[in-house]
């Protein structure tokens, strides 16, 4: 499996204009809905979730990078979004620092394994320096799925 | 405490989603607390153990065995606090019976204050505690919304009180408790 089996472009924002947290974990739930993978009334709920998540500690882990993450009964599988942030959002982050880059994920409970090596997957990427550099350049979606791809192994 | 002491321990990772971000996040608040150099080896891979984005790198899976190492004036304190929270799940709560566990605070407070050569009391209503003593603790009616002084005598003062600072003002790591006061921090 590859990160890029659970995002795509549609679930890719380049240019994330919110500073706000909410906003942006809303902003990116939407996403989903656009791109028809959950229906528009799972939002709330997996905002509540999420945040919930964000109050046991921020998921805000360093280097300016979040992962926002909750599981969900009302999933059938696991989801990935990213986004990028120039002016950076305030995840309350225990080096107060902005984040500038953000995965989100939601996955379905049953997931334990498959869930266990998205995160890796993230976890191995947001240490690459390159991948950080470079993402934040990229002008659009597509070419930040690119990097995604070539960069997740 | 002398600047020259290395302890170590191995823990096996007892949790389904293996050493992810909350219990990274956890594990590296406590760390920090020490004046020690920690890290962490799994299999064969280091990374120090103050570093969130790097413990996380690790990547560590559910039954892999954990080996934290720590070198400083209080490496043997900081070895065993975060044996501790290793070994119960980094007190993350996904798992757990809650219902069958409520004096899990108290149980986590008197085993960390246990981890230190300090003298601890914690005053309840004006009546003192051995902080240590679970059972006495217990017996005082502590609930985890209970305020509580803490008096710390020792050697390793600073750090106990670091420890326990950061126990309490995390609701004991009780997480419903955690999202219902929406704390944020780690």
């Amino acid at each position: 499996m590859a990160l890029t089996d659970y995002l795509s472009a549609e679930t890719i924002c380049v240019d994330m204009r919110s500073q706000d947290r909410e906003q942006v974990v809303r902003a990116m739930l939407q996403c989903f809905v656009t791109a028809e993978l959950i229906s528009e009334q799972l939002i709330d709920d997996a905002l509540k979730a999420i945040l919930d998540r964000e109050r046991m500690g921020s998921t805000a882990i360093g280097r300016g990078v979040a992962v926002p993450h909750a599981r969900l009964e009302a999933l059938d599988r696991i989801l990935v979004a990213f986004a990028c942030s120039g002016d950076g959002v305030d995840f309350n982050a225990l080096d107060r620092g902005p984040v500038h880059y953000i995965f989100l994920v939601i996955a379905t409970k049953d997931s334990t394994e498959e869930y266990v090596n998205v995160m890796e997957r993230i976890s191995r990427l947001i240490q690459n320096d390159d991948f950080l550099r470079f993402v934040s350049r990229a002008s659009n979606a597509e070419d930040a799925l690119a990097l995604i791809d070539e960069m997740d192994s | 405490m002398t600047s020259k002491q290395k302890h170590s321990i191995e823990i096996v990772i007892g949790n389904p989603l293996g050493f992810h971000i909350r219990p990274v996040q956890r594990f590296a608040a406590m760390a920090k607390l020490f004046d020690s150099h920690v890290e962490v080896e799994l299999r064969g891979q280091k990374a120090p153990g103050k570093s969130i984005i790097n413990l996380m790198g690790l990547a560590g899976r559910n039954g892999d065995t954990m080996r934290i190492a720590a070198q400083g004036p209080d490496a043997d304190q900081c070895v065993q606090v975060l044996a501790y929270i290793a070994r119960n799940d980094f007190f993350v709560e996904d798992h757990l019976d809650t219902d069958q566990q409520p004096n899990r605070h108290v149980e986590r407070l008197a085993s960390l204050a246990s981890c230190f050569k300090s003298d601890i009391t914690a005053t309840v209503d004006g009546r003192n505690v051995d902080a240590k003593n679970a059972s006495a603790l217990m017996r005082q009616g502590v609930s985890p919304h209970t305020a509580l002084d803490f008096q710390v005598l020792g050697e390793d003062a600073r750090q106990a009180r670091a420890i326990i600072d950061n126990l309490v003002s995390n609701s004991y790591y009780i997480e419903e408790e955690m999202v219902r006061k929406g704390k944020g921090g780690a």
